[in-house]
């Protein structure tokens, strides 16, 4: 995961590749709004005025996608410890089904369970409500499936003498999948939940095709009177400030609850490659450490 | 076996001893032949596996302490989840061991944070906590720096002394000379000679045994 080891930079150079991340970003985003006002002025009275608006059907998203996702997660737990059965008719079932929810657009299958519910609707629902659980349930189960993939993922990365080693100090099935199986499998598996959930949120915006009233339909409505680049301006900010900020925490947790050894590695790996730089041997004027691990080398010197 | 015996297994890699160890604590089931703990037979349907574990210690190559535990965590797991012991009980015990093993200033530390020799007498620590009726090891040192062997196979002789019955697959032949009471060469799942280190490693009786020995003190 993008995170290899590299030599430790200048104070000086890492303020400077900050400046120039940030001025890159500032200079895309204007070039962007500029070229946007070119063909017609960006009201920007009229974002002011509106945005409020939004806030209530981008809470309807984050609520819809964190209600499937929440759901989801136990599907693709129980999905996932299923996928490592020993029993196989059970490895194949469980198999059968992730392959044919993944090999599937999710689009699809959001209006699939549409056709089904406006030939058979269960509970005589409203409709706003049965399009509502329509597409809850066409998200749940497509999460479902791809957290499957990422539980089972996480179960086999737990090594087989840890397994052994539980057995071996008399835990039984459930003694070794709680204490050891579990808590070492829940580190390996929270960067990519963390990616599904966003990837779930942005998806969520598919369900505006059959008309939940969640932050991308209620957009669609309001540009009927024009203004389209000013409504799909707030609405990818309101996206981005529903993403950004989770990304962020949750990478913010990992680092704080990390044990060394387990899972993310970043700075275990930075220690190790700045006590190898005070001991670089440079032989020819070439940098050992970094031949040995094949990188590039900024800081290679050549005599 | 005898209580307090030192039994080692020597012999050439895939001759069935590390097997034989798996047997023993029946992470793996024997195709043949019964094992016996204190005359029960063990490898029996009315027997719980978890119950015959409890009794039987195992200290493995590759260590395997479990990686997201504390080293004073990974001696007191099997005394609280399968012994059900309470925590400060079991953590009291814990330090002590770690103590014995010279490592109870390293308590709060994880596997990854220790050297291999370290991590192997946390193993060792973890396996003793149980109070096993015999402690198994497979291969403790071949794993390790060459620097850390003398730590690993000084803490082994001194359980040895202290009493613990053992079995131990190993290669180090000074270290079954003076530790073992027994010594057991195996050939392809086959027990070819056994009897003290004195006469198994210095006046071997089998061609097969001969040519190895030979081998390993060269």
């Amino acid at each position: 995961m993008g995170t290899e080891a590299r030599p430790r930079q200048s104070r000086f150079y890492q303020i400077w590749e900050k400046v120039a991340a940030v001025a890159i970003i500032i200079l895309a985003a204007g070039g962007f709004l500029f070229l946007l006002n070119y063909t017609s002025p960006i009201k920007w009275d009229y974002i002011i005025e509106k945005f409020p608006s939004f806030l209530s059907p981008a809470a309807l998203t984050l609520m819809i996608t964190v209600g499937s996702y929440g759901v989801g997660m136990a599907i693709g737990f129980s999905l996932g410890m299923l996928r490592t059965a020993k029993f196989r008719p059970v490895r194949i079932l469980a198999t059968g089904w992730v392959e044919a929810i993944r090999g599937t657009p999710l689009f699809v299958q959001i209006l699939l369970l549409f056709a089904l519910f406006s030939y058979y609707n269960p509970g005589d629902l409203a409709l706003p409500t049965r399009l509502l659980v329509t597409g809850f349930l066409a998200m749940m189960i497509n999460t479902g499936a791809y957290q499957a993939e990422i539980f089972r993922a996480g179960l086999q990365s737990v090594a087989a003498g840890q397994v052994e080693a539980a057995r071996a100090v008399g835990l039984g099935y459930w003694g070794t999948m709680r204490s050891v199986v579990f808590p070492q499998a829940f580190r390996v598996v929270i960067p990519p939940l963390t990616n599904e959930f966003i990837l779930m949120l942005k998806a969520s915006a598919l369900l505006s095709m059959i008309n939940v009233k969640e932050l991308t339909y209620f957009a669609k409505i309001e540009t009927f009177t024009g203004n389209l680049v000013e409504v799909y301006m707030i609405v990818t900010v309101l996206y981005l400030i529903m993403t950004v900020p989770l990304a962020k925490i949750i990478a913010h947790l990992e680092r704080r609850y990390r044990i060394p050894g387990l899972g993310m590695q970043q700075e275990t790996r930075a220690r190790q490659t700045r006590s190898s730089q005070s001991v670089t041997v440079r032989i020819a004027g070439l940098d050992l450490s970094q031949v040995r691990r094949g990188l590039p080398g900024r800081e290679r010197t050549f005599i | 076996m005898a209580k307090g015996d030192v039994l080692v297994v020597a012999g050439p890699s895939g001759s069935g001893k590390s097997t034989l160890l798996r047997c023993i604590n029946l992470l793996i089931s024997p195709d043949s032949g019964d094992i016996y703990l204190d005359g029960v037979k063990v490898n029996a349907p009315n027997i719980r596996p978890e119950w015959v574990r409890q009794q039987v210690g195992m200290v493995f190559q590759q260590f395997n302490l479990f990686a997201h535990l504390t080293a004073l965590n990974n001696v007191t797991l099997g005394l609280r989840r399968a012994l059900k012991m309470s925590r400060p009980e079991a953590e009291k015990k814990g330090r002590e061991l770690l103590t014995r093993v010279g490592l109870g200033h390293k308590a709060d530390a994880y596997p990854a944070e220790l050297s291999g020799g370290q991590q192997q007498r946390v193993a060792i620590a973890r396996a003793v906590a149980m109070d096993p009726k015999v402690v198994l090891f497979d291969e403790p040192t071949s794993a390790l720096d060459p620097e850390f062997i003398k730590e690993v196979l000084d803490t082994i002789t001194q359980l040895a002394r202290d009493g613990m019955t053992m079995i131990v697959v190993s290669h180090e032949m000074s270290f079954a000379r003076n530790v073992a009471s027994r010594v057991v060469f195996m050939d392809d799942g086959v027990v070819l000679e056994e009897g003290t280190p004195e006469q198994v490693l210095v006046h071997p009786t089998h061609e097969r045994t001969k040519t190895f020995v030979d081998k390993i003190l060269e």
